[in-house]
């Protein structure tokens, strides 16, 4: 029989008790409200259809009401496609992509109100 | 939970009785004062600005735009213009810092009209809480990584037929909805497809079997404002010395916190349901509790 030794009881395990200091909410409350006022504040690179630069609440704005506008790219009358064969006519169609050609640039219009279709 | 601790006040022992608020009777008509912010009657005020709750901008009455919606777009449209959205991550800094998670619980109006369904049938389902990382395998897939690479692929987010937008049961309920039956009264037909139909009507199915589907697994935003839960100001505080080792904070809890052994966790969503006997407490760090200190915890765990 073996011989019973006694035990200290265990510790359990640690709790959270959820306590925290001030400082790591209040540098993220901060550092939030630069980056909040600093992109209001600002121009992106986007161009509006105006010809200036759009600020990020336009760009928002735009995202909300249809506002970015797909721009293809226009070359200058007289001046042939170099991506065309040189053996068509200047007034001939190009042949239609294969694939989804790729847009890559947009512009802003601040002034477009049509709900996005979600 | 039932493990009787030594030293800690029996069941039946007289506890100190503090008046409490009571949360869970303030949270509906809070959710509803914020209603009359997000759904503004007059019209698109700020749909520049971006808003800290999930909310379609798409919606005739919203007033801010919806932070998931800027997100998706700004990475639909980050291979063209390479910007990154500063103001909507300053709102989300300025929140999360502030209050965590607890944006979700008291001022999302998606969720509250989660909770208004669940007054309806009562469910009693309960989500595993390994679902909720799919919060963040929609928000770091469905509204950054997809509409990136589609972007890049020169798809533009309008177009892109899978995305946040094209899925999501709070742009088929506030703006799917009500421009198709202004369409249908307007003699123009249904403008919803079937796909969305389906969306609404499955989302508003597990509504009802159980509390908050959607905030529970799929929302991204309350995903990334839970990982301010553990450094927000306002957060959750344990008193060991008002527990009674009851159940109730774990039973009222439809997140599946365990909010005695852990608190502030990534799955909580600050209903404040928990609040209801003392022991768990609603507090705002301030600088003077943080020169104070943490109250040291003895070896069973409980605060001295």
């Amino acid at each position: 029989m073996a011989n019973q030794v006694e035990q200290q009881a265990g510790a359990q395990a640690p709790r959270d008790v959820g306590s925290r200091g001030f400082w790591p909410g209040a540098v993220l409350v901060v550092l939030g409200l630069i980056l909040g006022v600093w992109g209001i504040a600002r121009l992106t690179k986007a161009e509006t259809v105006d010809g200036g630069k759009a600020s990020e609440t336009q760009l928002t704005k735009a995202f909300t009401s249809s506002g970015l506008e797909a721009v293809e790219p226009k070359l200058p009358p007289g001046v042939s496609d170099p991506s065309l064969p040189p053996w068509l006519p200047p007034d001939a169609k190009p042949p239609p992509p294969k694939a989804k050609t790729p847009k890559h640039k947009f512009r802003v219009n601040t002034g477009a109100a049509t709900p996005c279709a979600t | 939970m039932s493990n009787s601790v030594p030293g800690a006040p029996s069941p039946a022992a007289p506890l100190p009785v503090a008046r409490r608020p009571q949360w869970a009777r303030i949270r509906p008509w809070v959710q509803t004062a914020f209603l009359g912010v997000w759904l503004a009657p007059l019209g698109r005020w700020l749909h520049g600005i971006p808003g800290c709750t999930f909310h379609c901008y798409s919606c005739p009455l919203s007033s801010f735009a919806c932070p998931v919606g800027i997100a998706a777009n700004y990475a639909a449209v980050f291979p063209v213009f390479l910007e990154i959205p500063f103001a909507l991550l300053g709102v989300l800094l300025v929140v999360g810092g502030l209050v965590g998670s607890l944006a979700c619980g008291w001022a999302c109006p998606f969720g509250f009209l989660q909770d208004l369904l669940s007054k309806i049938a009562r469910p009693r389902l309960r989500l595993p809480n390994w679902l909720s990382y799919g919060r963040y395998v929609v928000l770091a897939g469905l509204v950054i990584a997809l509409p990136m690479y589609l972007g890049w692929k020169g798809i533009p987010f309008d177009e892109q037929t899978v995305s946040i937008c094209r899925l999501c049961p709070a742009g088929a309920l506030e703006a799917g909805l009500p421009y198709s039956v202004q369409s249908l009264f307007s003699g123009k037909g249904w403008l919803m497809g079937w796909q969305k139909v389906a969306i609404v009507a499955v989302f508003l199915g597990a509504a009802l079997l159980t509390i908050r589907p959607w905030c529970k697994v799929f929302c991204p935003l309350g995903g990334f404002l839970a990982l301010f839960n553990r450094w927000s100001l306002f957060h959750l505080r344990y008193k060991a010395s008002l527990c009674r080792e009851c159940p109730l904070c774990r039973t009222r809890c439809w997140s599946g916190v365990k909010v005695d052994t852990k608190i502030n966790t990534a799955e909580c969503m600050r209903c404040l349901e928990c609040a209801t006997c003392g022991a768990i407490e609603p507090r705002f760090a301030l600088p003077q509790s943080a020169a104070e200190g943490t109250p040291p915890a003895s070896p069973t765990g409980r605060a001295a």
